[in-house]
């Protein structure tokens, strides 16, 4: 764990400076114009023109000492900066993973009794539906019908009062939950299929046991594993997923951070960021793993 | 006088009434209380050495005071009640405003406890700027500053080594030396930008990053706010920005608006369309240094073989303004005419002169070659609309010529390195709002130098109008660079287009479009009509 | 942890169950059965089509620009009206099926190529080699693709040719762990290890029992990254990180359009609905694809 660490953020490192631009030239706006000189001095006073080498050992060694550096875009803390907008991201998948569960185990689960049925057909066109719309795209249709025409919903933003927070969640956790809806649903359906089709299964249906208490009791249980499975495994897709969604709905999360933070040249946000996120992503599939034993005693770690 | 015209002009007068009536000169509000919400696009940390961007400046302005403000495109008074100025324009005599007192309540000055802002308060905050050589105070200010004293609590003397016409410039004079409170940087340090404490009408709330500031109304400001909240909300995405203003979730967009937005809300009677009257230019900069650049017969050539102004028109809506140059109408400098002399659409002309410098299509496969070689001019730009749409127009425009343009769009980033580099070839590129930005782009150590934009007589112009208190001789010395500039650059020009905010209809008594945020001073006291929202 | 995200679960069953013959036969059988896929089929011959006769059937020339003529709304003789430099947005849409489909399909074969072959590499001779290769995959993956994608643009500069490579590069991992998990257990099966015990290559044992067997799930799992490429090429053009301009691509079409929203909502919907069906044609492609040849879900 800790050399993949280690190699995500070197690589990160390396690639982020790679990008050609300055960071300090693109603070500038119309209101501070900045000449050659007045740059130059900024960037020396941020340690920018120093020898990479020297600034990526700079990095680790604070980094061991749990400081994340500087922004050069809002000179406080990275790890201000950080910490300022994971909760909110993480809200964002939670919730978006929460709805993908609400609507795809029963549409799955609905599909798979109902096999070869119109029901099965419908469920399943609409799972592809789900994963062929350009995401982005569905935010902005959604803004427009629910925030402007209807009306009912914030179009972007965060609401203060927990209702309005809520309601500001809505759209913004409806279009990342479809990146992952018609691949769980999928999953939901497909593993309950095999999982009627087990032996126990139909033993448990010849032993005269009604068709829903088979279904709930033994079925569901076990075709919860692909499902969860699935889930953790697009994790880093859903976090990939948010950084479009967070910007289009001016989510402040952490997806929208490092991608400013590419634009913006901001090294050490970026390169902490991406260290986030794959820390994010090695905590879900521990978790994962944990939860597996709950679902199916008879996995143990190894 | 017919019928139609009488009625016209009633309309005009009671409109102008109406529109008049509410303001607040006296102090007193029609409504009291209400929430302005202001959506930008981005915001930093709000320390004055630091923060670079505008709309950080907005909310930085209304929680420090400033020596003055800037309105009508005028100097009014803020911290500084009044101020002199020596016949040869190097000292400045402030007199500060007495009873003004630090924003209390917080962790520095306890509620009631606060002290008021004298003199001292103003040296500490011009030296903090100056002393710290990354700030990002004006080099034209830094190179002219002696020094900055307090003779008494209330007066202020700044002296200058030379006089400084653009000290009162948006973009590079002393606009941006917020006065902040010693005790505060000492406490905060590095977080001071986190947690800012003015003297000004608004209050420092609360700061949640990529997300919102909330400012609430100092009751103890000089006057009376007529707010009392006001939240900057930042939204990323300008389209959906557009959607919020519309749905009433914002009240007053406060950066650029795009055209085609400006035009629907110029049909739209809820909304008030702002400009902020500094027309910005869309040109073409490249490396002059090299050839074919370096040959002005060329460039001439890249003018007039596409039709800038339709371009323009096309892709900035109501936005548009016909002109060419380093300044705007109504902005110092502008000379007229100056589209029509050199960029006109003259596809034939353009022809010619490339034939004249020998650029010809010898091999028939309907580029032109130069030096026996196909002529691939590559054309940088950065990738945010409506950049790509001009590259598009003028590979087009080259195309009709034989001349081949290769697009090269990249974030703003890698086109800035690639500028800085001096890297061959065309660059898509705009003018700089108001003077101060006339000298940062083609002033000594300009922005553009690295392409080759070096030219002594144009320094020397632009450095002497920087010392020039004769508004008359000094506009004469902006207008011979202006002129000069485009004689000898020929920078094809497409034309200027307007900065226009949009605000809601029930935000009343905001005029807007000043880069101090004007929400209370002697003139305007901005409220919300709730009952319009 | 399981080895692959998609729901095929490689294990010992498949190498049994293959009979070549009779195998194929009933996954063509099923495929032809399945409504969808030949629907999906027909759309994608059409839009194939398109792209190939673009320049036969499309109105106008996509690249002329027209400014007496500019943001109009759809019209007999613009169908979906014109864009902000007078361009015929129609046209501009057909050309764009030339793109996207491109992309997808590059970027698809890439990764499918790249991935399986390290994949195979990895699962079959272990050691060093495996452990380089899954660090790496590692590593990829603990990123979130799209960020990735959008630095290496960025590192390399915006073009059509950089956005397919990064995404490429982004992709190939998802083939490398799901081949390499198949051919762990390929190779214990008994014909395997025969064909070891009387002499086999290595490299007639892969081009014989490894490859055909994994075949069936690359196939699957390449259809659906066709699909997604084409979605994540239109994130980043919506970006700015996609194609150069003047090039008709549905992504920076999009990105063009919205600021048009509220004027020409019709420039935002059209290349929304064509992403959206030609993934969807994909999807039902490589839906039906799956069923057919995954011998676990068949009746």
């Amino acid at each position: 764990m800790i050399p993949l660490v280690f190699g995500v953020t070197t690589a990160t490192f390396a690639l982020i400076h790679l990008i050609p631009g300055d960071p300090v030239e693109l603070m500038m706006s119309n209101a501070r114009q900045l000449t050659q000189e007045e740059i130059h001095r900024i960037r020396d006073k941020l340690g920018l023109n120093d020898p990479l080498p020297v600034q990526y050992v700079r990095y680790l060694t604070n980094l061991l000492k749990g400081d994340m550096g500087i922004s050069v875009r809002s000179r406080s803390d990275v790890s201000y900066e950080i910490m300022q907008r994971l909760p909110d991201t993480i809200i964002l998948t939670v919730t978006s993973i929460c709805l993908v569960l609400v609507l795809a185990l029963p549409i799955g689960i609905v599909s798979a009794l109902k096999r070869g049925t119109w029901i099965d057909t419908a469920a399943m066109t609409f799972a592809l539906f789900g994963v062929s719309i350009p995401a982005f795209w569905f935010g902005i249709m959604l803004m427009l019908i629910f925030g402007l025409y209807l009306d009912w919903l914030p179009t972007v933003g965060q609401g203060k009062t927990p209702i309005e927070f809520a309601r500001s969640l809505i759209l913004p956790s409806v279009t990342l939950s479809l990146i992952l809806l018609g691949l769980v649903t999928r999953v939901a359906r497909s593993s309950m299929l095999e999982v009627l089709s087990l032996d126990y299964v139909r033993t448990a249906r010849a032993k005269g046991l009604g068709a829903k208490w088979v279904n709930f009791r033994h079925a569901l249980p076990n075709a919860l594993i692909p499902i969860l499975t699935i889930v953790s495994g697009q994790f880093a897709a859903l976090l990939g997923g948010a950084v479009v969604i967070e910007k289009v709905f001016g989510w402040p999360g952490i997806g929208r951070l490092a991608v400013d933070a590419i634009f913006a040249r901001d090294y050490l946000v970026v390169t902490n960021t991406v260290l986030v996120f794959a820390l994010m992503v090695i905590v879900v599939n521990l978790a994962t793993d944990i939860l597996y034993t709950y679902i199916d005693p008879r996995i143990r770690f190894q | 006088m017919n019928l139609k015209t009488v009625l016209i002009y009633a309309a005009l007068v009671v409109v102008l009434s109406l529109s008049l009536a509410p303001a607040a000169a006296d102090g007193h509000c029609p409504q009291e209380g209400g929430t302005f919400t202001i959506g930008v696009d981005t915001f930093l940390p709000m320390d004055p050495n630091t923060a670079a961007h505008d709309w950080t400046f907005y909310a930085i302005t209304n929680i420090n005071s400033m020596l003055f403000r800037i309105e009508s495109g005028q100097p009014v008074g803020d911290l500084a009640e009044s101020w002199d100025i020596s016949e040869d324009g190097t000292v400045y005599t402030w007199h500060i405003r007495p009873g003004m007192m630090w924003h209390d309540g917080n962790e520095i000055f306890p509620e009631g406890e606060s002290r008021e802002v004298t003199a001292h308060d103003v040296v500490y905050s011009i030296y903090r700027q100056y002393d710290d050589e990354s700030s990002i105070m004006a080099a034209d200010l830094r190179n002219l500053f002696v020094s900055a004293e307090a003779t008494d609590d209330h007066t202020v003397v700044l002296t200058l080594s030379g006089p400084d016409a653009i000290i009162y410039d948006k973009a590079r004079g002393l606009t941006f030396t917020a006065i902040v409170a010693q005790e505060a940087i000492e406490h905060y340090g590095d977080d001071y930008g986190l947690n800012p404490l003015g003297s000004g009408p608004f209050e420092f709330v609360s700061y949640s990053p990529d997300e919102e500031v909330v400012l609430r109304a100092n009751e103890d400001y000089y006057i009376d706010p007529c707010l009392d909240e006001v939240i900057f909300r930042v939204m990323p995405d300008v389209p959906a920005a557009m959607i919020a203003l519309e749905a009433g979730d914002i009240d007053w967009w406060g950066a650029v608006t795009p055209g085609d937005d400006v035009g629907r809300f110029l049909d739209n009677e809820d909304m008030t369309v702002i400009n902020f009257g500094c027309p910005v230019a869309t040109r073409l900069y490249m490396s002059v240094d090299k050839p074919p650049f370096d040959d002005v017969r060329f460039r001439k050539a890249l003018s007039h073989m596409k039709d800038g102004n339709a371009i323009n028109a096309a892709l900035r809506g109501p936005t548009h303004v016909k002109g060419a140059g380093t300044a705007g109408p109504g902005v110092a400098g502008y000379v007229e005419g100056l589209y029509d002399e050199y960029h006109s659409y003259d596809p034939e002309l353009a022809m010619s002169l490339l034939d004249e410098l020998g650029i010809v299509d010898s091999d028939g496969d309907g580029w032109r070659e130069m030096d026996g070689e196909l002529l691939e001019i590559p054309m940088f730009a950065w990738n945010s609309d409506p950049a790509p749409d001009y590259v598009a127009a003028t590979v087009d425009a080259g195309a009709q010529v034989g001349l081949k343009i290769r697009p090269e769009i990249a974030d703003p980033g890698t086109n800035n390195a690639r500028r800085n580099d001096g890297e061959w070839g065309i660059y898509l590129g705009q003018g700089w709002c108001g003077e101060g930005g006339t000298n940062a782009l083609w002033g000594r150590n300009g922005w553009i130098s690295t392409l080759g934009y070096v030219d002594e007589e144009i320094f020397t112009l632009l450095d002497q109008s920087a010392q020039n208190l004769d508004e008359e001789s000094r506009e004469a010395q902006l207008q011979a660079a202006t002129t000069r500039i485009a004689a000898i650059y020929f920078e094809p020009a497409f034309g200027f287009f307007n900065i226009f905010t949009v605000k809601n209809n029930y935000v009343k008594d905001f005029f807007g479009g000043e880069w101090t945020l004007n929400l209370v001073t002697d003139d305007h006291n901005v409220w919300i009509n709730e009952d319009e929202r | 942890m399981a080895e692959n995200i998609f729901e095929l679960t490689p294990d010992v069953d498949i190498a049994e169950e293959i009979r070549p013959k009779s195998f194929s036969l009933i996954a063509f059988q099923q495929f032809i059965r399945n409504g969808r896929a030949l629907l999906g089929m027909a759309v994608l011959l059409v839009l194939v089509l398109a792209a190939i006769f673009a320049d036969q059937i499309s109105p106008y020339d996509p690249y002329k620009t027209n400014y007496a003529n500019v943001k109009q709304p759809p019209s007999g003789e613009h169908f979906i009206g014109t864009d902000e430099l007078g361009r015929d947005s129609f046209s501009r849409l057909i050309y764009g099926a030339r793109v996207s489909l491109m992309i997808g399909v590059l970027v698809s074969a890439f990764s499918t190529t790249v991935g399986v072959a390290l994949g195979v590499v990895a699962g079959f001779f272990g050691g060093t080699v495996d452990m380089v290769i899954m660090r790496l995959v590692d590593i990829i993956m603990s990123f979130p693709l799209l960020v990735l994608a959008i630095a290496l643009v960025a590192v390399f500069g915006p073009s059509l040719n950089n956005l397919m490579a990064a995404l490429g590069f982004v992709y190939w991992v998802v083939f490398t762990r799901l081949v390499r998990g198949m051919v762990l257990s390929l190779r214990e099966t008994e014909y395997i290890v025969g064909a070891k015990a009387i002499g086999a290559t290595d490299f007639a044992i892969i081009f014989n029992h490894i490859l055909p067997n994994v075949f069936p799930v690359v196939v699957v799992l390449a259809s659906f990254s066709v699909a997604e490429a084409i979605l994540a090429a239109a994130a980043l053009s919506y970006l700015g990180l996609g194609a150069q301009p003047p090039t008709a691509e549905w992504g920076s079409m999009l990105s063009n359009a919205k600021e048009l929203m509220r004027i020409l909502p019709v420039m935002s919907i059209a290349p929304g609905v064509a992403i959206m069906i030609t993934v969807l044609s994909i999807n039902f492609i490589g839906d039906a694809l799956r069923d057919a040849l995954d011998p676990t879900l068949r009746n």
